[in-house]
């Protein structure tokens, strides 16, 4: 398998009610050409949809405007990989901050907070990039499967 | 582009069932919250949750669903969901919600377990 192909995607969209449809559609699209398996691509889509909603919810930014790269591959052993920058150029934030919700330890159930964990948990890696020029979320999804399997 | 929720009830005496179809966005979140919420004004105890059509979830919308939640178990009612995608289903357990309310993979279970009359 030499499948070298890397498929590249940016967007620039407006921060408006539901963009990110459009979002995980276009990742959607992308995952699915590298050989993504839907569940893995049901993941990442909801991951993103969580870094989109924050953007739009927190980053009060003047151009209202969410930047997204999208880069499709295979891996050197045969998985899919999709790799998804979502940048704002908002207020930003201390990720070292924002405590992680435990459910279960209080009596009431947290109702919110959960963003950044359920993107922890959909994706294979996570980086946040925050200061005063904004926010960027870089997210890393494989296929369990190799391609030929 | 929009994908706004549906949400369709079935009275089963003195429980329902609300299906719905679509984004549980905080719009659809608060959709089925009203709709519930007239069912619990209604004398309705034991509401299931059929998400069969509901292929997308946030973190808003599911906020939204743990109030209802709340709200059912403070007038000692009970609440369940059932035919979650894997994902979805793994969000529910992400936030705990799978703590507060059960979860069935099918209709026919959830009824049976909440003691509903068999499904239509
Ligand atoms: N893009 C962003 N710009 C600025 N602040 C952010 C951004 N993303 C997250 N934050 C900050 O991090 C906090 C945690 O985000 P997270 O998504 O985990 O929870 P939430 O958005 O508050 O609630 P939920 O996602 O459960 O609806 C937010 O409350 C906000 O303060
Ligand atoms: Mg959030």
């Amino acid at each position: 398998m030499t499948d070298a192909v890397d498929r590249q995607v940016e967007l620039t969209l407006p921060m408006v009610e539901d963009i990110e449809l459009a979002v995980i559609k276009t990742a959607a699209d992308l995952a699915r050409k590298v050989g993504m398996g839907s569940v893995e691509i049901d993941e990442v889509s909801h991951a993103i949809i969580e870094a989109c909603i924050n953007a739009r919810e927190h980053a009060c930014c003047a151009d209202e405007r969410i930047y997204l790269r999208f880069l499709g591959g295979i891996t050197t052993d045969g998985r899919a990989k999709l790799e998804v920058w979502i940048k704002d150029r908002g207020v930003g934030f201390d990720p070292s901050k924002v405590k992680p919700r435990e459910p279960g330890k209080t009596d009431a159930p947290r109702k919110r907070g959960w963003g950044l964990q359920i993107m922890r948990a959909h994706v294979d890696d996570l980086e946040i990039n925050s200061g005063a020029d904004g926010t960027t979320i870089h997210m890393v999804k494989f296929s369990e499967r190799r391609r030929d399997d | 582009m929009t994908d706004d929720l549906k949400v369709t009830v079935q009275r089963k005496g003195d429980a329902a069932v609300l299906y719905t179809r679509g984004y549980i966005n905080n719009l659809g979140g608060e959709e089925i919250a009203s709709r519930a919420y007239e069912l619990m004004d209604d004398g309705i105890r034991v509401l299931i949750l059929n998400l069969q059509e509901t292929k997308i979830v946030n973190s808003i919308g599911i906020s939204i669903l743990i109030e209802v939640i709340e709200k059912m178990t403070e007038k000692e009612g009970r609440i369940a969901f059932c035919c979650l995608t894997p994902v979805i289903q793994k969000t529910f357990q992400i936030m705990g919600l799978a703590q507060y309310a059960k979860i069935f993979p099918d209709e026919a279970s959830a009824s049976q377990e909440l003691g509903l009359p068999a499904a239509s």
